[in-house]
Formats: C-alpha cells, structure tokens, sequence
C-alpha cells in the first residue's frame, strides 16, 4: 500500500442531496468516492465489490438502517474505517455506534470545514491504529 | 357537514401512541461534535478489546 495511493471511499445516505454533500467534501480532501449507495444493503454490496478504506454510513436509511450495516461490515472487516452520519446524534445512539466499532460519529450539519477536518482526524487516527494493531 | 379539527386529531393520535402519556419528547440527550469527539476519544484510550492476546 503506497503512502500516494487516494483513500477510496463508499458513500451511504438515502437522501442524494446529502450523498452530494459529503461527496464535495471527500474528494476536496483528495478522496475518491468509489461507491454511493441509498440504503444499509447496497452499502453492504459495494463494500463486498469495491474493498473501500472508508465507509460513511448515514443512520436512518430504509431497507437497512447503518446500524445494522455498521454491525455485518464489522464482522466482514475490522481494517476498514467507519464513520457514522446523523442529524441527530443522541447519545445512546452513538455509543451503540461505537460500541457496534465505528470508528466516529458525524453530526451533518456540521460545515464543510468542519466536516473535512473530522474525517481527516478519523482516518489518520484509524491510520494509527492500525499501525499499533498486533 | 362535519368538520374535523386535523390538529385535535393528530395530537390525540400521538397521545395514544406514547400510552395516554402527555408530554412526549423523550429526553434524549443530543450531543455536539464536541462531545461525540471526547467519546470516541476516551474509547480509543481504553485497550481494544479486540487486542485479544
């Protein structure tokens, strides 16, 4: 794995005028979005297909919720890195997330910059981890 | 002709569903990005649990 290769990234929201956000945001970041899925389900696929290092995955979608999604892509994979999104971000809502191995948990109404700086945070601490994992 | 007060009859909907109780908003505590933050962080202190042997 070269240190220049672009993060890959599976994006998960049902509503599209949010995939398009986040998506800005990604790939200001030099991130490539290999995948948009709607639902838990679809997610699920495109992580079977694409092998992404990252997944963001909305909460409340139909189909499968991300819960559900966070939970069978943690049994598929414990290297990639998961990233929750939600409007409302209650606590017991996000410490099942993490509880569930998300890596974190984004609030949406955070602004661009903010948005860039978590993910960026996250995936360098998911970095570390890795690097500290026996 | 009968008219019918939507609004009455949405919030005696709710009503039924949260069991007769008044009130309804459930006190969940919504947390800022700052807090989710010091939640994860304080997670990733704690030893994983998947750090096994």
């Amino acid at each position: 794995m070269t240190e220049k290769r672009k993060v890959r990234v599976v994006l998960a929201d049902d509503e599209a005028h949010v995939r398009l956000y986040v998506k800005t945001v990604v790939k200001s970041m030099g991130c490539e979005v290999v995948g948009e899925a709607s639902n838990g389900q679809e997610a699920i696929e495109l992580f079977d297909r694409l092998s992404p290092d990252l997944v963001l995955l909305d909460i409340n979608m139909p189909v499968m919720d991300g819960i559900s999604a966070l939970k069978a892509l943690r049994v598929k994979s414990d290297k990639v890195a998961i990233v929750m999104l939600t409007s409302l971000a209650s606590a017991d809502i996000v410490q099942e997330c993490l509880d569930a191995g998300a890596n974190y948990h984004l609030r949406k109404d955070l602004s661009m910059k903010e948005l860039k700086e978590e993910i960026r945070d996250t995936w360098l601490a998911h970095l570390q981890d890795q690097r500290e994992a026996p | 002709m009968i008219k019918y007060d939507l609004a009455k009859m949405l919030e005696e909907i709710r009503l039924d569903e949260r069991g007769g109780k008044p009130g309804g908003e459930e006190q969940k505590k919504i947390l800022t990005q700052d807090e989710i933050r010091e939640m994860a962080k304080s997670r990733r202190r704690k030893p994983a649990d998947k750090a096994g042997s």
